[in-house]
């Protein structure tokens, strides 16, 4: 197999290597080549950028390719020797890229880096020797170009010559001001003074930042030779590298690289034997993240307190020890050799107008792809996250982009495709900074995050300044107010005011830009801060303060879950029951067909898999209805006096339902008027039987109208009754009468026989009507009508497909629901749009489609479908389903209804107290909304029925927010055993596939009573949490 | 030159200029909190902030120098907007306790808080607990109320050195803070205290006693060291609150002042100031009248003068009284009792010192004013404990050495504080400056660095110099000074090289007792360099007592009549005595050695003491007491009854320098205005009142009324005071010589010839201290404290606070051999007595010496000394025969600390006392 010493071994040791347990397979190596006897050298290099894939091994044998073995445990070790290094056969598994310099030869079945999406977009100039050379051997560093670039600027360039070059490359600050390197090295070459002193900026302190630490870890020579190149630029005898403290590896690597330097002469007296001399020290900072202000810096190195001063004089004049001196940060010293070596107008070729060259950054957050990146400046935001970032962690939803650190902004999706340069991130209201971005997602709340970012800056503030010592504190006190739901209007004008004034009058870099995390979250995501102040949500159910769990905080109405979930534990059921009647008149149908937006944002689910919220739900309400049969409960109902006023409700979906439960509750006399000749609405006409059983439904009916609720069926307002009566006979009226009109597809022959609408399918269906329905159907549509269309369609014997223009992961209806159907024999076509209706004589005869592929991600992160030129081809077909979406039917109304009518022909009400622009008139549910869900219709219900109740009593109608907070005293959380706490989510027990077509009966079907008290036991109780 | 324009108005300013100082030129007003005259412009209260045209941002004006053509505005909405926001910042947290704040109607929060008068309230208001630190002596500290402005942090550093007070923490929870967060411990100068814009730092003497606004200032003249700061006394009614010091065109002090000046006031109200006349009847003083008190002095005093003639009695006057009060003092001797028996405490100090200077010079004064300093390049410290002396003048040293403007060069045996920021520090032997002198001189004519040019026109002597310098090669002296020879070359080398040097010695308490000599010495470099008669080159022998330059002047002295003029000058006597309208005796007197000598010896017989406690002040106290007890007639004429007044027959209760009208005359020859702020208590009279009520009582009628008036009769009698007529010094003071009412006064002399035509170096002879033989081991260096003046300020509680008793340093390797630790109390014998006193083991005084503060009456160190056994005038380096540790007892525990804190704690109770008296609640914090 030839000389072992051919062959190379490399290993990542930087900062992250090592966290990842670098040490361990460095070790494991040198075990596993003793035990076979080779010596293959290794090469312990630094990062390589891919952070996430640590530990990183590399395997390089003579005349090949070397290949990149990530996440490397010291298992794989023994593997990856006997079969690599010694057999010369790389582990495929194991390998996720190979790199050649040379033209060596590249294994099969294994993508080169040009090839692996992190690095295609990127371009290393300052990390192209990261994670390829030792840093410890100059060695290294001299044979990729090392010294040259000093060499030929000490001894054949003048400092004025380098200092127009540099300039001519367009290079600006890399540490984040973007000040132009040459000018600033001109002011500096031009002050009078001596000594003159050049500095390292590398007090790196960013949260999430970590670039310059790589470079000094990885290729610490870089930066001292373009220290020498600087400071020959502008006639500097003395430099200083201000490291902080807390990068040890990175003081470690400078010490013996400058060690090295001053052997071979490249440091100290008459450098390249000319006439110049360079001395080079480090200066360890405190930990003081204003020092890495240049002032607060220069002060620091002479020992005092770390403070920054107002400028004029600027440090060019008036310096460290007040002698000129000049600032640049790590990155900008590690651009200027390949800029001297290479030529300005290289250099300058890449970028933009304004911005030459690439920036580092540090991707974090929540992103696949954590790590250091290397890109041209001008690259946008979505080619850093999607491409080379590998899009959200776990498919989530890109949300905000982090930039510039503490100082920076947050940048929302919408702007995904800002070109990252110094002027249009300012112009975003971010910055450059020094070039950390954290990647955000749904579950981050912004305020949060503004008020993570001020911590930061408050606690860091050196405190000499009244804007920056008192404002940021302020500032703080506010957010804290608002982020635990005590917020108001006037604090978010406050903030808003505020932070400018800290901007306008801060001494040093860090007040005036300190504000800007919250400025610029204010700007992007006003709605949010508005939540917490206004609706006292926390949308990504973050800020604990306002949350009493997450799962009671998302529910619409606040179901107490955690203390019915405890009560299921314990096994009282009825009472869990109770529980959520108090805030929820249809347990049995929530139990069944709700969102359940508890579940996606329950705590555990961060663990294993969430609660099954919703079902133990329906548990509570189906065993109670036992015990009910049984005689041992009844449901607890307060009846109606009779004597308070009369309110009628138009609908008696499950938004008119609940208004009706609860303004019975504060013993209003209501009257549901019922279209149609049984109560339920949509979750009558839209949910089919298999999902909802209709007795489930009705018992819940049945309790509204014990409690005293009439409801008139078959009554539709506008024919017999005008709604201008109803108003005259009542006290007030609550619309609810849903969105049950299809929307079309827009494309010819829609009109055909055969072509069914979704709704007005079902709706026939769930009412017994008769529906003619051929062998082949279709279904166009991807959300839950679809699929209750589908199923429907499959119980009636049909071949069902569902055509759908994006792929799965896009499609809104329920998992669950989807995977069912398909169990059930439904035929998927994704990525496929119907452009014709192709027919026969006005009849259909099939579909003419379109197949679509996926284009660039839209601001939320979702890519755009865009149909594939000349890919149309035709299905045969009986009945195409058309499940695009609803819209309300405003027509009982009559004329002058005076009401708001919106674009989508819905009524306009207050978001909150549903109350309409016309006395006494309020509206909610799906008239309100269009197609949307229960639970919400729910919430309307309930928000209408308070607010009416204010109306009613005369009061003023204002919204009646606050925060969530458990409906009774807490329930003490179970005491759990050991068992408990390896309990799994269980698996929803359904009918047997065979016996579901045909037949309406519920496929799921529910717990056990055992099966439900554990899942109960799996709860962690959030809600107790401190 | 830039030209700007600032709110439409023009002005020109030179280049580096702050927008804020160009406004202030404008008389444009800009807010700000954390600006001060003297500090460097820090940027951080942000107030200031203005807008400059063609810029998006504000400016804080006062860091941001001007351009040219800059146009600035500094009230557009904007600024007032950025101005609102730092104040309603600031007063979101700030306590809102102005009712028992001692800054309340001073406070400059309050002030702009008004002046821009919004309803403050976006943020509510906050309250924030720190630390209020009630330990400090002096000093208050409430952190709560700070603003964070900084400037006692930059006033403790760049003026004072201190660093006593610095930032802590981060971010909010910034505090100033004093080191290590313990009680203030540090000069007490309580500059900080002044600078302060807000109630944080405040005196804890004036807190919770009288509103600001009830306070009137007087302004007047600081009594206690030669620097003669300017001040305002704050009274009510007849009581001193506080203390400010002003920053006047002309004064000394740019505003600053140290402890004694800023917290040395208690002493006027002390319980113990005497009150009434009293005359010993029987053995015991007895209260009189002061018609009774006079007639039993004329009485005696005529007794005496027909028995044994005028010069059976003798005056000593006083070092503390002012020019006026001496001149009347000596008069009263010489015109009314008949007699040049008269002098004062100068005689043991600083008169030797003039007397050289006056031999190399022809002027028996300072050459240069203190604010001179600031032109030297070089500043040569010669046994100077400058910052505890004449702290304030310390001050402009510190200045100009900091800020890389002069090269410090020091001579002290002694660790000082300006030791610590010398370029050169020789520790030589004590006593053996003139070796040193004479060695130095020696290097610059061996290496021919004199200043050629000015030795042939302007000196004279110089060969009797060379030759008398033949044996102070460096080299030799090294085993005599104990200062490495090359050291001394270098200093030479120094001394010669540099633009303008001024050499500064400090005469009297602190010094070496060689006044003349090392002041001649000192006289012959300055000569050779050519280092005298131009601004910031000179010599500069310091005074740590307000006007014994002024007694001097006014002829307190055996041998001159008011202004130098020599007794036995025909023609001037003649002319005294028809000013005067008596004959004058001829002959010299006798001065202060002669009188106690002569009382001693019987010969003279009564002795009138104005202002002067020779028992704890002059050297070999048991002489002074066998002289007082033999006395016939001891008049003592004090604020106290001092030791010495206990001797007294007649006791005269005076005023003090708070309570009268007069000038003092510094010691750089500035004549300065004192003015009565408060009227004395009981029926103490002034001392000039007195002389003049009794001078009648003894038939001699001065015809004058006011002590204006007697200061219009000096100008008429002292040549060189001609031009220093009342009305020129209500505003400043001004320096004599002032021949003429229009001459502006002379801050330089001798910048075109000495007035005997040549300056005369002469030789020095060199007399090595009594060697440290097997008798003598240890040599005494006696000296003053930061804290203290004189014995006055004893009687001021709260510096007794911080140095409540004398404490004795010893060096370590002293300590070890005599077995002594800190707070061990021992007996120290020497030739003359014996005194006891606790000790400190210490590194700043060197081994072989000990170190004894001379101001407290219970640690009487002139028991120790005697006079200079070669002159029989001056004094001399006391050799300690023995120090042995004793017993002294004290309850367990009682360490320093414990009786600081007691102390404190005393004054608190005080305090608390007169607050309720005056009826005002103490309100604690």
């Amino acid at each position: 197999m030839g000389n072992d010493s051919d062959k190379l071994i490399v290993i990542g040791m930087g900062t992250c290597g090592l966290a990842s347990g670098a040490r361990g397979v460095l070790a494991e190596v040198e075990q596993q080549m003793d035990k076979i006897s080779i010596n293959v050298p290794i090469l312990k290099t630094g990062c390589i950028g891919m952070c996430y894939q640590e530990v990183l091994v590399d395997v390089s044998l003579p005349g090949m390719a070397r290949v990149t073995y990530a996440k490397v445990e010291p298992e794989m070790i023994s593997k990856i020797i006997e079969s690599h290094v010694v057999k010369g056969k790389p582990v495929t598994d194991y390998a996720i890229g190979q790199i050649t310099s040379n033209g060596e030869k590249i294994y099969k079945g294994i993508p080169t880096y040009d090839e692996m999406d992190f690095f295609k977009k990127q371009n290393r100039i300052v990390l192209r020797r990261c994670g390829f050379i030792d840093p410890d051997r100059i060695e290294d560093y001299l044979d990729s170009d090392g010294y040259q670039a000093a060499e030929k600027a000490l001894t054949t360039m003048s400092p004025t010559i380098i200092r127009e070059v540099v300039k001519r490359a367009g290079l600006r600050g890399r540490g984040g001001g973007g000040f132009p390197t040459g000018l600033k090295w001109e002011f500096c070459a031009n002050a009078a003074g001596d000594p003159k002193y050049l500095i390292c900026n590398a007090d790196e302190g960013d949260p999430g930042a970590f670039m310059d630490r790589s470079v000094l870890e990885g290729d610490p020579h870089a930066v001292i030779e373009g220290m020498i190149i600087a400071a020959y630029a502008i006639g500097a005898k003395y430099g200083y590298i201000y490291c902080r403290a807390e990068y040890p590896l990175a003081i470690e690597k400078l010490i013996t690289a400058i060690g090295q330097a001053e052997e071979k002469n490249y440091l100290g007296e008459n450098i390249f034997g000319t006439d110049f001399s360079f001395h080079l020290k480090i200066k360890e900072g405190a930990g003081a993240f204003v020092c890495g202000e240049e002032t607060a810096l220069m002060a620091s190195i002479e020992g005092k307190r770390g403070m920054p001063r107002s400028r004029p004089p600027f440090p060019a004049h008036k310096g460290l020890y007040g002698q000129p001196s000049n600032i640049n940060n790590v990155e900008t010293f590690a651009c200027v050799p390949p800029i001297i070596l290479k030529g300005a107008d290289r250099y300058a070729g890449i970028g933009t107008e304004g911005t030459k060259g690439t920036k580092v950054f540090a991707l974090t957050g929540k992103i696949n792809n954590t790590g250091l990146i290397e890109v041209p400046a001008g690259t946008q935001l979505k080619e850093i996250i999607y491409d080379i970032g590998g899009g959200i962690v776990g498919g989530g939803r890109f949300k905000a982009a982090q930039l510039g650190g503490p100082s920076g902004g947050c940048l929302p999706a919408e702007i995904v495709d800002t070109p990252i340069d110094y002027d249009s991130l300012i112009q975003a209201g971010a910055m450059m900074g020094s070039g950390g971005v954290v990647i955000m997602d749904e579950r981050t709340c912004m305020v949060d995050v503004a008020r993570f970012f001020l911590t930061f800056t408050t606690a860091e503030s050196c405190g000499k300044c009244v804007p920056c010592r008192m404002g940021t504190r302020t500032m703080m006190g506010i957010l804290d107010r608002i982020t635990s739901g005590d917020g108001t209007m006037e604090d978010l004008k406050n903030l808003e005011e505020l932070g400018q004034e800290i901007k306008n009058t801060s001494l040093c870099g860090l007040g005036q830009t300190a504000a800007n995390p919250v400025l610029s979250t204010i700007r992007y995501f006003r709605k949010e801060y508005e939540a917490h102040i206004i609706d006292k949500r926390c949308p990504a159910v973050v800020c604990k303060d306002i949350i009493s769990s997450p799962c009671q905080h998302v529910c619409p109405i606040e179901t107490d879950v955690p203390a019915y979930i405890t009560l299921i534990g314990q096994g009282k059921f009825s009472e869990a029951l109770e529980l959520i009647r108090m805030t929820n008149p249809l347990p049995a149908v929530c139990g069944r067909v709700c969102h359940h937006p508890c579940e996606s944002m329950c705590r555990r689910g961060d663990l294993d898999e969430a609660i099954s919220i919703r079902t133990l739900k329906r548990v509570a309400a189906d065993f109670a209805a036992q015990e009910e049969i049984a005689g041992k409960y009844s449901i607890h109902v307060k009846k109606i006096s009779g004597k308070g006023k009369k309110v009628a409700v138009i609908g008696g979906g499950p938004a008119g339902l609940t208004a009706a439960h609860y303004l019975g509750q504060s013993d209003y006399s209501p009257v549901i008027f019922e279209a149609q000749r049984i109560a339920g609405g949509m979750l009558t006409l839209g949910i089919p039987e298999y999902r909802l059983p209709r007795d489930t439904l009705q018992h819940e009916i049945a309790a509204i109208e014990k409690m005293g609720a009439q409801i008139h069926l078959s009554t539709p307002i506008g024919d017999k009754i005008s709604f201008e009566q109803v108003r005259l006979d009542h006290e007030a009226v609550f619309v609810a009468t849903g969105a049950h009109v299809d929307l079309k597809m827009g494309i010819p022959g829609e009109d055909a026989q055969g072509v069914y609408e979704s709704l007005t399918f079902l709706r026939k269906i769930n009412l017994g009507e008769q529906v003619p329905l051929g062998k082949k159907v279709a279904v166009v549509g991807g959300g839950n009508t679809a699929i209750d269309a589908t199923r429907v369609a499959l119980r009636m014997g049909a071949d069902v497909s569902i055509l759908y223009r994006r792929t799965r992961k896009e499609m809104p209806a329920d998992e669950m629901e989807i995977e069912e159907a398909l169990n059930e024999g439904a035929n998927l076509e994704l990525l496929v749009a119907p452009v014709k209706v192709l027919t026969k004589d006005g009849k259909l005869t099939g579909v003419e489609c379109i197949r679509m592929e996926l284009g660039e991600p839209d601001s939320s992160g979702r890519r755009r479908p865009e149909p594939v030129e000349g890919s149309e081809f035709e299905m045969e077909l009986d009945n195409l389903i058309v499940a695009v979406s609803g819209q309300p039917d405003l027509g009982f109304l009559g004329d002058d209804h005076g009401l708001s009518i919106s674009k989508w022909n819905s009524i306009d009400v207050h978001p909150y107290t549903q109350m309409t622009n016309v006395e006494g008139v309020f509206a909610g549910g799906d008239v309100v909304t269009g197609p949307w869900m229960v639970i919400d219709a729910i919430a309307a219900g309930k928000r209408a029925a308070a607010h009416m109740e204010l109306y009613l009593n005369g009061e003023e109608v204002v919204p009646q927010y606050s925060v969530t907070i458990p409906n009774t005293e807490p329930v003490d959380a179970l005491e759990l055993s050991e068992e408990d706490m390896h309990l799994v989510r269980p698996g929803m027990p359904t009918m047997e596939l065979e016996k579901r077509l045909g037949d309406f009966a519920e496929v799921e079907l529910g717990f056990t009573r055992d099966m439900a008290v554990r899942e109960a036991r799996r709860c962690l109780r959030c809600d107790t949490e401190e | 030159m830039f030209t700007i324009t600032i709110d439409g108005k023009k002005v020109q300013v030179p280049r580096g200029t702050t927008i804020l100082n160009a406004a202030r030129d404008l008389d444009i007003d800009i807010p700000t909190f954390c600006d001060h005259k003297y500090l460097i412009p820090f940027g951080s209260c942000r107030m200031c902030v203005v807008e400059v045209e063609g810029t998006d941002r504000l400016f804080a004006s006062c860091v941001v120098p001007v351009t040219d053509g800059m146009e600035v505005h500094t009230n557009t909405a904007r600024v007032t907007r950025a101005r609102e926001a730092v104040l309603e910042l600031l007063l979101t947290y700030h306590p809102l306790e102005c009712p028992v704040c001692p800054q309340s109607g001073r406070c400059l929060l309050q002030d702009l808080v008004f002046e821009h008068g919004r309803d403050y309230g976006r943020f509510g208001h906050i309250e924030v607990e720190k630390r209020i630190d009630h330990l400090s002596p002096l000093i208050e500290m409430n952190q709560n109320r700070c603003i964070l402005c900084g400037r006692c942090v930059r006033i403790c550093d760049e003026v004072q050195a201190e660093g006593e007070l610095d930032f802590v923490n981060r971010g909010f929870p910034t505090v100033v803070e004093p080191n290590f967060a313990k009680p203030m411990d540090c000069e007490f100068c309580g500059q900080c205290v002044q600078a302060c814009p807000v109630g944080s730092l405040y005196s804890r003497i004036f807190k919770h006693t009288a509103p600001t606004w009830e306070l009137t200032q007087v302004r007047t003249t600081c009594p206690f060291c030669g620097v003669g700061c300017t001040l305002d006394l704050e009274v009510k009614g007849d009581h001193i609150y506080h203390v400010l010091g002003v920053d006047d065109e002309g004064s000394n002090n740019n505003g600053f002042l140290c402890c004694k000046g800023r917290f040395g006031y208690e002493y006027v109200h002390h319980p113990d100031r005497i009150t009434e006349p009293m005359v010993r009847q029987e053995g015991e003083l007895v209260p009189v009248t002061w018609e009774e008190a006079y007639r039993h002095i004329a009485q005696k005093m005529e007794k005496i003068r027909s028995q044994d003639g005028p010069d059976a009695l003798g005056g000593i006057s006083s070092a503390r009284c002012t020019n006026e009060e001496n001149y009347l003092f000596q008069k009263f001797m010489r015109a009314v009792i008949g007699t040049n028996n008269v002098d004062s405490i100068a005689r043991f100090g600083h008169f030797p010192g003039m007397e050289a200077l006056r031999k190399a010079f022809g002027v028996e004064a300072p050459t240069n004013s203190l604010n001179d300093l600031q032109h030297s390049d070089l500043i040569f410290a010669l046994d100077s404990n400058i910052t505890e002396d004449d702290h304030v003048a310390g001050l402009k040293v510190l200045k100009q050495v900091r800020s890389g403007k002069a090269k410090l060069i020091t001579a002290n045996s002694r660790g000082v504080k300006i030791t610590r920021f010398a370029d050169v520090w020789m520790q030589h032997n004590p006593g053996t400056s003139v070796a040193l002198l004479n060695s130095m001189a020696f290097v610059i004519l061996e290496e021919g660095l004199e200043d050629e040019k000015f030795c042939s026109n302007r000196v004279t002597g110089l060969d009797e110099l060379r030759e008398s310098l033949k044996g102070f090669a460096p080299e030799k002296m090294e085993p005599v000074t104990g200062v490495k020879s090359g050291m001394i070359r270098e200093a030479a080398k120094a001394v010669a090289s540099a633009e303008n040097v001024t050499i500064l010695i400090t005469l009297g308490g602190a010094s070496p007792y060689t006044g003349e000599d090392t002041v001649a010495a000192a006289a012959n470099l300055a000569l050779i360099t050519g280092n005298v008669g131009r601004v910031g080159a000179g010599i500069l022998p310091l005074s740590e007592y307000n006007n014994v330059q002024g007694s001097m002047d006014m002829g307190a002295l055996a041998e001159f009549l008011p202004g130098y003029q020599p007794v036995t000058d025909e023609g001037i006597r003649a002319w005294f005595e028809g000013q005067w309208g008596v004959s004058l005796p001829a002959g010299p007197g006798l001065d202060a050695v002669g009188m106690i000598k002569a009382a001693a010896e019987g010969k003279v017989k009564g002795i009138y003491i104005m202002g002067e406690n020779p028992l704890s002040s002059f050297p070999d106290r048991e002489r002074v007491i066998e002289a007082l007890k033999k006395l016939d007639l001891l008049v003592v004429q004090d604020m106290f009854l001092t030791e010495t007044a206990l001797f007294a027959d007649v006791v005269l209760p005076t005023s003090c320098g708070p309570e009268k009208n007069g000038t003092f005359t510094n010691t750089d020859r500035r004549v300065q205005r004192i003015r009565k702020a408060i009227k004395s208590p009981g029926s103490t009279r002034d001392d000039w009142k007195i002389l003049i009520e009794l001078s009648e009582t003894m038939g001699y009628s001065n015809q004058i009324g006011s002590a204006m008036e007697v200061l219009e009769e000096i100008t008429r009698m002292v040549p060189f005071y001609a031009g220093i007529v009342p009305e020129r010094l209500e505003k400043n003071g001004i320096h004599w010589p002032c021949p003429r009412p229009d001459h502006p006064g002379t801050e330089v002399l001798h910048s075109d010839r000495f007035p005997s035509g040549l300056g005369r170096t002469r030789a020095v002879e060199f007399h090595e201290p009594k060697k440290a033989t097997a008798n003598y081991p240890y040599l005494l260096v006696p000296g003053t404290l930061l804290y203290h003046s004189g014995t006055t300020t004893t009687m001021a509680g709260g510096l007794n606070a911080v140095a409540p008793t004398a404490i004795a340093e010893i060096n370590s390797a002293d300590a070890k051999e005599l077995e002594l630790e800190t707070e061990d109390w021992v007996r120290l014998t020497s030739r003359k007595g014996i005194t006891e006193v606790e000790v400190k083991v210490t590194e700043r005084s060197m081994a072989g010496t000990i170190f004894v503060p001379t101001h407290f009456r219970e640690v009487p160190v002139n028991a120790l000394i005697e006079y200079d056994p070669v002159k029989e005038r001056g004094l001399t380096y006391v050799g300690i025969e023995r120090i042995e540790r004793i017993d002294v007892q004290r309850k367990p525990g009682e360490s320093q600390v414990t009786k600081l804190k007691k102390t404190v704690q005393e004054i608190q109770d005080k305090k608390r006392r007169a607050a309720k008296e005056s009826g005002l609640g103490d309100s604690g914090g």
